[in-house]
């Protein structure tokens, strides 16, 4: 218990530190005062004196602001003589709440609130022994069945879910952050509707939710902060006590911040958009009322933008887009309206991926795993879970491995390598609940869970050739290609192609070795391309890295292709088109939250951003060279330059 | 004091070499019980005993291949411990294994330096050790190439360099295994000669045999065995041929000879001009005519390699002929296979009989049902009816007096004489109308192959035709009503038992024609 | 288009692509007549060049120093031959099933140890070539023959070295005749398991040779898989080379001159199909292998266990 005292006081004596190094935006600190209870003559109105737990400050700008705001509007409403109220606060240890709860009940107020989720079986505990007492218990919906115990909850999803519109309308990186404390109670409520407003909205937009582990340590949250205005967050949101360091660094950054709980444009008038604000005060008011007729508890009540017990507050100091505003009300009166919030929930998806290389092969398996990391950075670990088969060269081994995992209940199986088209034909029927993928070709089989994609490689071999018909001095250039089929052939197809049309007079000329996997008989290739005068060699699959070292020997070039390999000669390798199957995946991402299984291919190239071209900045490519790649990129992408094929 | 004596090669005699109370027991199995043998300068002493009766185990011990249980071994007097070939080889003694431990891709010279501590080390001084090897060989009169491969050599050549590779190592004392069970008659006469130069240059020679007539012709003392126990010894001269082999089988034994007349029948098999390659892909066989008929034996005589393996496979449909047509009662079944040939109730008694006879890994009682494991009387639909299997398992053991723990026992584990009664048995007991026995006593001990022929005249006088190839004269001459010769893959003449002679046969075993009238010793 | 091929440039080239990749056959090959001459057949060289090729590598990336990185590779062959003997020779287990298990072994170890140690493909500075004085200099190919890595020469030296010793030595003939006659040998006091402890042993650490050969001297990059079946060649160019160093040479020559020559057929764009000239080496040694099985015995006891009976 002592530690948690100290750090209860760190992260208090952080708030203060952070609040005083803050801008001086006359920020609307009230010094914590307990008041002392006025006692009064009782007059119209019978008096009530009431008592509140909580767990955190009463200027918190959150969870126990909430309360303590609602209790002044009571008072305002009735009358500091009606409305007699005391409070304990920082009370996050339970036990200690208790003993205060057990006190107030003891020393006869009238009512006794329990602001915190944690309390609950305290007060189950309590509350019978004091039968003549109301206490009131939230954030839940839970009175025990205890007669003498109210239970109260926030609809926050309704005004995450505004908040949701408003912040997809307004971010323009279309990324989106939210800093969470623990995925529970009323925080988890704020932040589902949040994202399901957002994705509502746009469903593009990467919506990026973190939950720290803690309602109060500051320091973690502005960190959490920190971490999504790196990964190119311009709008962040929050919930719980220790937003406000996230809140310092969204405004450092010069984004917009959107609110819960308490009215937090005051904290920050330039960066908090919105805020939903609680006015617990509507549903005290219910209770107070209930009393008088003598019912003292057993009943539950949600405050939401219907009855008023949430309210949208806009900070009139931001120039709100009037479009955004218009959609703001809009959403306010479809959800008063009954329009119910459909949680946004990204399906969690397991991938298996079985690939006939190894993942670090700087080629064709790279490639793939690269994309499943990509799209687990984007959407989370959590959410996206992948495991992988690598070196599958047999293919027979390589059904086996599709063939269990699909039976292992994975949602989606990977088959990365076109040999293994014949086996997915005869496995996919027998689990159709099950997405497969299969590349690199176009061909589904016309089974509907089966999705093909291919990459148009022949558009980045292009822009490779022009290159490196520009860049060579002997005009002649080497090939070093596996097998004549599929994605090399594509590859190496519009690589001479790109070098034919840049320079018909250059005597290109290619090898297939036989193999993906001989890196001996792919070096020997180099070494005779370069004895045969080549000074530029490229290559496709993963025997390639014999080749690259022996032209870097030789002192040429390289130009790479799958991924990029200039890690891996950075004096040598030009430039490198980058697969980026992501994009693919996410297009197949959706479709399978649409329900789609499979039935469609998909090619990635350079228009829609599945290839890519990566210059190797440490060569220094002539400027003509990369004014003539970036040229032919703009050509193929908009159609201008049209590659034949032989 | 006595003088040493010393061998020509320099080395000194083994005067006296004693076995004494030997002892040797493998699971089950008491192979040596209190055994004392001793061999002495200048003398061959033979030891003799049926398959299995314990010589070669009381000989492994004393090379030191095995050791034994109990008992002590002396030289001179002088108790010796003998652990391991090396060590025998040091104390003077050599062993001319049954099986020539030569390896044949080495020259003669390379065979003998093997194993020897080269004069310069760490190449080989194969010069040296020709030179000696020559010596070696011109003491006994041999002629010897040491640069020759020892591929390229005769079975009796490659004895010889067996035995220059002991003389060579300094052995004083010789045991030699059998060593006249792979020679032709004349390569015998010329072992002797040998044995006998080098018993009077005073070295001391183990002979096993269970070859009466060889060791009386060969050996100044004899010692018998019989299921591990020494009967006697007794120097050769006191005892005749028939004590002898008492004390082998430990009855009486008589030579059985078909001596009831069989009416001849029709022909059962015949054969029109077959030829098939061998092995190597040379001719095997060149136009091989031949019938066999019913209630008669025809045996086949010939030196070993002269085409027998090669008429037996092409008989059994083993071997496809590459011309000629064979006839199985009138039924062309050139081509057939064994499965066919099965089914038309010829039986086959191979010569390698636990390579082809039988599979060792399996039972007893799975070897009595090779052949017929598909008929509907051991099996249903592919279910093999292992009840009525067994039933007929235990008639088979008893009728053919089969010696084996169990059914389920492995016929790897049993004696060469039982495993040949499980063949006979599974191929006799069908009723077969041809038979083909390939060399069926080969290795038997008398009491077996006395068996095997008396089963074969069994056959003979229900009407089956029989075909009887082995390389032993006395069998042929006692069991066959026609003798056939082989030579180089061709019949050389089929003669009727009364007109055939020991030396008509021989000569034409040698592939003389009897006109010719070459004189042949025999 | 034909005629393109016979140019200096061309059949020199051809012949330098046939020393370079002749050079890590020539290893594992030698190594494994050894081991089959003694009756150990070794399937798994293509497992011990991997785990060789990688130890070189991460040993001198780690060390800085090549030659104990060539030294590693050994050692870890030398390892594995330790274990193929053992379990062959003292296990009586089957030594082709073994052999296979080691190559597995060696292939998911390689890769394990590379994600784990190293985790992606990079380079080492391999061994530097070694110009021989005037014989370099020969014109036209002195310098393919005198301007290579110490391996290569070493690679080259190892088959007149290796012939001799099977040939001319006392070890040399009781390797010949235990892989032909174990008995027999046994039986003149030739230990037939130490005989063959030893060439399995050597073959190992000639395979780890071999790997190192590609990854700090030839190619200088350590891939997953890389060796690419090189080591089930290697086995085959034993037999293609009837057991004897001199033929595994010949044999190691031709199907890496030949695997040259198609590469110069592709590159000169004589139009035969890619997918047939890769195939030409290893039609061309199935070819030889079938036309030669006539006429060469294995050794008689190639893939027999050998147990003193008793």
């Amino acid at each position: 218990m002592k530690k948690m005292y100290k750090i209860l006081a760190l992260a208090m004596v952080l708030v203060f530190l952070f609040t005083a190094c803050a801008p001086k935006e006359e920020p609307v600190v009230e010094e914590p005062v307990v008041e002392e209870p006025v006692v009064e003559e009782p007059e119209v109105m019978e008096k009530l004196r009431i008592a509140v737990v909580s767990p955190s400050s009463i200027n918190d700008f959150a969870f126990t602001q909430s309360i303590y705001d609602a209790m002044i509007a009571l008072q305002e409403e009735y009358g500091e003589d009606v409305i007699e109220f005391v409070y304990s606060e920082n009370m996050f240890v339970v036990d200690d709440a208790a003993a205060a709860i057990r006190d107030y009940a003891a020393s006869g107020f009238d009512m006794v609130i329990a602001h915190g989720s944690q309390y609950g079986s305290s007060l189950q505990e309590i509350a019978p022994d004091f039968p003549d007492i109301s206490f009131a218990w939230g954030t839940t919906v839970d009175t025990f069945g205890i007669p003498n115990v109210f239970a109260y909850e926030a609809a926050s999803d309704e005004g995450g879910f505004v908040n949701g519109v408003m912040a997809a309308l307004m971010t323009e990186s279309k990324v989106i952050g939210v800093v969470g404390p623990i995925e529970t109670g009323d925080a988890k409520l704020y932040v589902d509707g949040f994202v399901a407003g957002v994705k509502a909205t746009d469903p593009t937009i990467d919506v990026r939710v973190t939950y720290i582990g803690s309602f109060s340590d500051v320091a973690l949250a502005a960190e959490a902060a920190e971490t999504h205005i790196a990964a190119g967050a311009d709008i962040l949101t929050g919930t719980a006590q220790m937003v406000v360091g996230a809140i310092g660094k969204i405004q450092e950054a010069g984004g917009y911040w959107f609110g819960t709980q308490a009215d937090q444009a005051s904290f920050a008038t330039d960066t908090v958009v919105a805020s939903q604000v609680y006015h617990w005060e509507v549903i005290l008011k219910e209770i107070i009322e209930l009393r008088s007729q003598g019912i003292l508890g057993g009943q539950s009540f949600i405050a939401d933008l219907a009855n008023g017990g949430q309210v949208m507050s806009f900070n009139s100091e931001i120039d709100i887009p009037a479009d955004v505003m218009a959609a703001a009300e809009a959403t306010i009166a479809d959800i008063i309206g009954g329009q119910e919030i459909e949680p946004f929930e990204m399906e969690q998806l397991s991938i298996a991926i079985v690939s006939p290389s190894a993942i670090n092969d700087f080629a064709f398996t790279q490639s793939i795993y690269d994309a499943m990391i990509a799209l687990q950075e984007e959407y989370g670990e959590d959410v996206i879970q992948f495991v992988y088969s690598e070196s599958m060269f047999v293919v027979d081994d390589a059904a086996a491995a599709v063939r269990d995992y699909a039976a292992s209940g994975y949602d989606m199986v990977i088959a990365h390598g076109s040999q293994y088209g014949s086996s997915l034909q005869e496995i996919a029927p027998d689990f159709p609940d099950i997405s497969f993928a299969w590349g690199t070709t176009v061909d589904t089989f016309g089974i509907p869970n089966i999705y093909a994609y291919e990459a148009a490689s022949h558009e980045g071999g292009y822009v490779n050739g022009v290159m490196a018909a520009m860049m060579t001095e002997s005009k002649v250039i080497g090939v070093v290609g596996p097998i004549e089929t599929g994605d090399a052939k594509l590859y190496v197809d519009g690589f001479v192609a790109g070098v034919k049309a840049t320079d018909p007079t250059i005597d290109v000329r290619v090898t297939y070795i036989g193999s993906f996997s001989d890196v001996a008989l792919a070096a020997e290739a180099a070494e005779t391309h370069i004895a045969a005068g080549a000074d530029i060699l490229t290559g496709t699959a993963q025997m390639v890295v014999g080749a690259i070292g022996k032209i870097q020997e030789a002192g040429g070039y390289w130009f790479g292709t799958q991924a990029d390999q200039a890690s891996f000669a950075p004096d040598t390798v030009v430039a490198s088109q980058v697969y980026h199957w992501e994009v693919i995946l996410k297009e197949i991402i959706s479709l399978r939250a649409q329900g789609i299984l499979g039935g469609q291919s998909f090619i990635a190239d350079l228009a829609n951003g599945g290839q890519v071209m990566s210059f190797n900045s440490e060569i220094d490519i002539p400027a003509d060279v990369l004014a003539a790649a970036e040229a032919t990129i703009q050509g193929i992408i908009d159609g201008t330059i049209v590659i034949e094929l032989p | 004091m006595n003088e040493i004596k010393t061998l020509p090669s320099g080395q000194p005699r083994l005067e006296l070499t004693e076995m004494r109370r030997i002892t040797k027991r493998f699971p089950g199995v008491l192979a040596n019980d209190n055994v004392d043998f001793d061999v002495k300068s200048c003398e061959v002493h033979a030891l003799l005993g049926e398959n299995g009766a314990g010589k070669s185990t009381l000989m492994k011990i004393l090379y030191g291949m095995y050791h034994q249980d109990e008992g002590e071994i002396f030289i001179n007097g002088e108790q010796v411990k003998i652990t391991s070939p090396t060590d025998a080889i040091k104390l003077g003694i050599g062993m001319i294994h049954q099986h020539f431990m030569l390896v044949d891709t080495l020259t003669v010279a390379e065979n003998v330096a093997l194993g020897l501590r080269s004069s310069r080390p760490p190449l080989t001084d194969l010069d040296l050790v020709s030179k000696r090897i020559i010596e070696l060989a011109d003491t006994y009169g041999l002629k010897m190439d040491p640069d020759a491969y020892v591929w390229q050599l005769s079975v009796g050549q490659q004895q010889r360099v067996e035995i220059i590779k002991a003389l060579y190592r300094g052995a004083a004392l010789l045991v030699l295994d059998e060593p006249t069970a792979v020679l032709t008659p004349q390569e015998v006469d010329e072992l002797f000669v040998i044995m006998r130069q080098m018993v009077n240059d005073g070295y001391a020679l183990i002979f096993i045999s269970h070859k009466l007539h060889e060791v009386v012709d060969i050996s100044n003392r004899v010692t018998v065995l019989r299921n591990g126990k020494k009967i006697g010894t007794r120097p050769t001269s006191e005892v005749t041929k028939t004590i002898l082999a008492n004390w082998m089988v430990g009855h009486e034994i008589d030579f059985i000879t078909s001596t009831e007349a069989v009416q001849r029948g029709e022909v059962r098999y015949k054969l029109e001009c077959v030829s098939c390659d061998s092995d190597r892909g040379t001719q095997g066989l060149c136009d091989v005519d031949l019938e066999v008929y019913s209630g008669e034996i025809l045996g086949l005589a010939g030196v070993s390699g002269n085409g027998q393996r090669e008429l037996a496979e092409v008989m059994a449909g083993l071997r496809k002929p590459t011309s000629g047509k064979i006839y199985l009662e009138g039924e062309n079944v050139t081509g057939y296979d064994p499965e066919k040939l099965t089914k038309r109730m010829l039986s086959y008694i191979p010569e390698e009989r636990m390579r082809d006879g039988m599979i060792g890994d399996f039972s007893v009682t799975e070897n009595m049902i090779l052949r017929e494991h598909k008929q509907p009387k051991f099996s249903n639909n592919g279910l093999l009816k292992l009840k009525d299997i067994a039933d007929h398992t235990d008639r088979l053991i008893d009728q053919f007096q089969v010696k084996t723990p169990s059914q389920k026992t492995l016929a790897k584990s049993l004696s060469g004489g039982n495993i040949q009664k499980v063949v006979l048995a599974r191929e006799l007991s069908r009723q077969p109308r041809v038979i083909i026995a390939a060399q069926p006593t080969r290795g038997l001990d008398i009491g077996a192959a006395e068996y095997v022929r008396e089963q074969l005249l069994e056959q003979r006088k229900a009407g089956t035709a029989v075909l009887l190839i082995s390389e032993d004269l006395d069998e042929i001459f006692a069991l066959s009503d026609r003798i056939a010769v082989i030579y180089e893959g061709k019949i050389m003449e089929i003669l009727n038992r009364d007109q055939a002679t020991r030396e008509k046969v021989g000569l034409l075993m040698a592939g003389v024609k009897s006109e010719e009238g070459e004189e042949v010793v025999l | 288009m034909i005629s393109d091929l016979f140019t200096p440039t061309v059949l020199l080239g051809i012949l330098a692509s046939g020393i370079r990749l002749a050079t890590p056959y020539l290893f594992a090959s030698i190594g494994e007549a050894y081991s089959q001459r003694s009756g150990v057949l070794n399937l798994g060289v293509e497992g011990q060049m991997l785990l060789g090729a990688f130890f070189a590598f991460y040993i001198a990336k780690l060390t800085d120093n090549l030659w104990l990185g060539v030294l590693a590779g050994m050692g870890v062959g030398a390892l594995m031959g330790l274990a193929m003997a053992f379990v062959t020779i003292n296990l009586h287990a089957k030594q082709g099933i073994s052999g296979i298990g080691f190559y597995l072994f060696g292939l998911g170890m390689s890769n394990l140890l590379f994600q784990l140690l190293v985790g992606t493909v990079e380079t080492v500075s391999g061994f530097p070539r070694i110009e021989i004085p005037l014989l370099s200099s020969i014109p036209w190919v002195g310098n393919i023959f005198f301007n290579q890595n110490i391996l290569v020469y070493i690679a080259f030296l190892l088959v007149p070295v290796s012939s001799y010793v099977l040939n001319k030595t006392t070890l040399g003939l009781k390797i010949r005749a235990v892989g032909q006659n174990p008995e027999a040998a046994d039986s003149l006091g030739v230990s037939v398991a130490g005989v063959r402890y030893f060439t399995v042993i050597f073959g190992g650490t000639m395979s780890g040779l071999a790997g190192a050969s590609l990854s700090v001297a030839l190619l200088n990059v350590f891939q997953q898989g890389m060796t690419a079946g090189q080591g089930f060649i290697a086995v085959a160019l034993v037999y293609f080379g009837a057991w004897r160093p001199w033929g595994v040479l010949a044999g190691a020559l031709l199907f890496s001159l030949v695997n040259g020559l198609q590469l110069w057929i592709q590159v000169l764009g004589i139009p035969i199909a890619p997918e047939f000239a890769v195939m030409m080496p290893y039609i061309l040694t199935i070819l030889v292998l079938t036309l030669s099985v006539s006429k060469v015995r294995a050794p008689a006891a190639l893939t027999k266990p050998f147990e003193r009976e008793g």
